[in-house]
């Protein structure tokens, strides 16, 4: 994830430069000289949801999988987590507020010490369900409202949708509980993406989560309505200038560019353009300590039955089980080649990747995005928007440098 | 003689949706066959085509087997491991103590530590 709004709206602010999360209510300060020793751990706590989202990357429906997680298995897990360092959990399913066990566990998790939070389609969300997982000692609810009321509806599944969601928000902000909302891209929603944030401000979230599209699950059935790569460009360009806009109007919407590594690098060129060449200097140190993708490193995923995934999309995969071993062992065991090759990958990259002066602030974007497109998984993300003459300008002819203008 | 381990039967399914495949490789032939872990694919072929695509510039052999037909018998269970994490320890604190800071990702999950900003609709006092 790649903030927009501190890395445009906030930088100059910070003391140092170098805090990145200022986490003031921890005992330790959380401060970002040391690249995240451990993931943190997507948790799809069922596969069950009352949903059915064209691009569901878990492929969540009314069923669910057989076999999942009881409730002592799940504290097993999370003790697991706790002990290993894992700092956050992210309670997601299918819909995870259908685990009726669900704030025993996030309570659970926050007496462990793990930082618990909720990825959720907010339809179920009552301010007396907000008010129960506050109580629990959940610290953030992230709801999916992909478009306004029609095109969010038509993509979610179910008419009313898009309205229950922004109920599920409001209760949320009712009962105090930090709220953002979550927006994939698709060219059947990119024409709604003003209209969302003029949403944000309206209902008042915290936080604005902007996802590109991964190829997993259901999302891997409909990569012809991702947007063009060119459209992509357009569109986080726009997000850009909206945030810095509301920014500027008081709004402190914390803003997060999600999925797509290609952006670390737009961020580069953009505040070079907007801001200076001092401050593209200091966002691109800043992205470096972030590491580029997560995969395999900074995220893990366990799905509902216990396997263990490179990231949350990436579901088809599976290092191991938690029911075989403890999750730390399967994330640490690097005779793994796959795992150890994603931790490795930087000379892996091929293609332009491998000439990509950002390569250390992307480290290849989606390795996932990649094998789906191509059949290669150190091939470049398909879904790069970088210009050829950012990727390695000395190397740029005069077609290749066709300036700011074609922003 | 040998005394047998208390290993259990672990029958819980490994699926979410399709099958899932046990992956096993051999980078060369003179190295026992490995396994790294699970595809999921609605067929051997399809399962050996994704595997293939993960594995292929690592492994000489590539070896699939049904997740579903494997009997796996343990001594480990992850639900004592929530057991044993119900009853705590002093030991357990001091390991988890501050030997290492969690340093955290800026990401969906973990606010920046402001508190909720005040609804609109609200008096901010």
């Amino acid at each position: 994830m790649i903030s927009i709004s501190k890395l445009l709206c906030g930088l100059d602010a910070e003391s140092d430069g170098l805090r990145y999360d200022a986490a003031d209510d921890s005992a330790e300060p959380q401060i970002t000289e040391r690249k995240q020793r451990r993931p943190v751990v997507v948790w799809n706590a069922t596969k069950r949801c009352n949903l059915y989202c064209d691009h569901c990357y878990a492929g969540a429906d009314a069923e669910g999988a057989p076999g999942e997680l009881s409730t002592a298995e799940a504290k097993g897990l999370l003790g697991q987590l706790a002990d290993y360092g894992v700092p956050v959990v992210l309670f997601s399913g299918g819909e995870p507020l259908l685990r009726e066990d669900l704030p025993e566990l996030v309570s659970y998790a926050a007496d462990r010490g793990i930082r618990p939070v909720l990825s959720t389609n907010g339809t179920l969300l009552t301010r007396e369900a907000a008010a129960e997982l506050k109580r629990a000692g959940l610290r953030y609810a992230g709801v999916s409202v992909d478009g306004l009321a029609e095109r969010n509806d038509a993509f979610r599944g179910r008419d009313g949708a898009f309205d229950a969601a922004v109920r599920g928000i409001e209760a949320c902000l009712d009962v105090g509980l930090k709220t953002g909302l979550r927006y994939t891209i698709t060219e059947a929603n990119a024409p709604d993406l003003e209209g969302v944030v003029d949403l944000l401000t309206d209902v008042g979230v915290d936080r604005f989560c902007f996802y590109h599209l991964d190829y997993g699950g259901r999302g891997a059935d409909i990569v012809d309505v991702d947007l063009s790569p060119e459209r992509k460009r357009e569109a986080v360009r726009t997000l850009c200038d909206l945030t810095r806009e509301y920014h500027d109007r008081g709004e402190e919407i914390e803003t997060l560019l999600v999925g797509n590594y290609a952006d670390a690098g737009y961020l580069v060129e953009y505040a070079r353009r907007e801001l200076g060449p001092d401050h593209a200097e200091r966002i691109r140190t800043y992205l470096e300590r972030n590491g580029g993708d997560p995969a395999g490193e900074r995220v893990a995923d366990v799905d509902p039955v216990g396997n263990v995934h490179l990231t949350q999309f990436w579901q088809g995969h599976s290092l191991g089980n938690v029911r075989e071993r403890p999750f730390a062992a399967i994330w640490e065991d690097e005779s793994d080649p796959l795992l150890s090759a994603l931790r490795d990958r930087d000379d892996r990259l091929t293609g332009r990747c491998s000439e990509c002066q950002y390569r250390s602030i992307c480290r290849g974007g989606s390795r996932l995005r990649a094998l789906r497109t191509t059949g290669d998984l150190f091939a470049p993300d398909p879904q790069c928007y970088l210009r050829e003459d950012e990727i390695a300008p000395d190397a740029a002819t005069e077609v290749d440098r066709v300036g700011d203008a074609a922003d | 003689m040998v005394e047998k381990a208390r290993r259990r039967a672990d029958e819980t399914p490994r699926r979410t949706r399709e099958r899932r495949w046990e992956v096993f490789v051999r980078e060369s032939e003179s190295e026992p066959m490995c396994r790294v872990g699970t595809v999921a694919a609605p067929s051997p072929e399809v399962a050996h085509e994704e595997a293939s695509r993960l594995f292929a510039w690592y492994a000489r052999d590539v070896w699939l087997c049904p997740a579903d037909e494997t009997h796996r018998f343990s001594t480990y269970s992850l639900e004592d491991d929530g057991a044993e994490d119900a009853a705590g320890t002093d030991e357990d604190a001091d390991a988890r103590g501050t030997s290492e800071p969690r340093v955290y990702e800026e990401t969906e999950g973990t606010p920046d530590g402001s508190a909720p900003k005040a609804r609109k609709d609200e008096d901010p006092r």
